[in-house]
């Protein structure tokens, strides 16, 4: 009987590059032909490992996509921090700078209202219902603390407050 | 390039690209073992393919091209001083011999026999990993692997050979360990 086929031989049956004879005994022998079987697996698994392995598909994908949805959210709490500093930042300032112009007259206005509401004789309904024009009038002509205890009687202790 | 004749050759790239374009980076990490060289490498490709077009001579097999020209532009890389360089200064898990995505359930179990052949196989020559993964990840013909390394089908057998010989030995070593355990 013929020797078993060498490893080398057995490759070469696998790449289609045997010759008959080799592969006549092939068939006939339990042995190598199980040898031959095992050569398949064995590339199969080296082959299967590697292409999965190097693939740039599947597990590199998945990696980069998680890659991306890290960074979004990276960039969307920035975002949000960035807005809501703004928001604050627009408030605080309106804060330190309160407009002039808008405080100058709101002052006079106070002031006017203050004049109006303690002046004696002129009630908060009376200011209501009459004229603006006519109760400052009234509030700051003479004849308007005639009535007041301590206006007229010029009191040592008193004065207009 | 005339107006009509852009949209066509962009088309046909984009089809190339998409086509060949994992599989350009899975040869390219095979034969250098390293990810981010073998994206730059089939960038490299897709630049040549995109000049190659407006040239003279146009290919008739673009699949062969594109593999030819990937394994030369990761033998040039090879060659390069600061490749060998960085090569010896990284460290061993730079050079994907560890998976450093995958759970390290994951790495124990099942990534670890994958990682293990990948490490096997970057011990190889540079050369047997060339005609291994063009034989048998490509699945080109011995033939085919000849013309595309300029060598001869007997060179290819042999170095072929004692590829399969190495990796079928480091396969039954990782399986010896795995039984063990």
């Amino acid at each position: 009987m013929k020797r078993c086929l060498s490893e080398r031989t057995m490759w070469l049956v696998h790449e289609g590059a045997a010759p008959e004879r080799d592969l006549a005994h092939l068939e006939g022998c339990l042995d190598c032909a199980a040898r031959y079987g095992r050569l398949n697996e064995e590339l199969g698994e080296i082959t299967r490992a590697l292409r999965d392995h190097a693939s740039p598909i599947g597990r590199d994908v998945r990696r980069g996509r998680r890659r991306w949805v890290t960074a979004a959210a990276v960039l969307a709490g920035i975002g949000l921090l960035a807005g809501g500093e703004a928001v604050l930042w627009r408030q605080s300032n309106a804060l330190v700078d309160p407009r002039p112009e808008t405080t100058a007259e709101a002052l006079s206005l106070l002031e006017e209202v203050t004049l109006l509401l303690s002046s004696p004789g002129v009630t908060a309904a009376s200011v209501l219902v009459a004229d603006p024009a006519t109760v400052i009038a009234e509030m700051t002509s003479p004849e308007s603390y005639e009535d007041d205890p301590i206006a007229a009687g010029g009191g040592g202790g008193g004065g207009r407050l | 390039m005339n107006g009509q004749a852009a949209p066509r050759w962009q088309a046909h790239c984009d089809a190339l690209y998409r086509q060949h374009a994992a599989r350009l980076v899975r040869l390219g990490r095979l034969v250098l073992g390293d990810k981010q060289e073998a994206e730059e490498v089939a960038q490299e490709v897709f630049l040549k393919l995109i000049r190659t077009y407006e040239g003279p001579v146009v290919p008739i097999d673009w699949a062969a091209w594109l593999t030819r020209v990937t394994i030369n532009a990761c033998r040039d890389r090879r060659r390069a001083g600061w490749w060998a360089w960085s090569r010896r200064h990284r460290a061993p898990e730079m050079l994907e011999l560890v998976d450093g995505g995958a759970s390290p359930e994951q790495a124990a179990a099942g990534a670890e026999f994958g990682v293990r052949i990948a490490a096997a196989f970057q011990r190889l020559s540079a050369r047997q990993r060339e005609v291994f993964a063009l034989r048998y990840i490509e699945g080109m013909s011995t033939h085919e692997v000849a013309g595309t390394l300029d060598l001869s089908e007997g060179s290819v057998k042999r170095h072929l050979f004692r590829a399969v010989k190495y990796l079928r030995g480091a396969l039954g070593e990782i399986k010896g360990d795995r039984g063990h355990r």
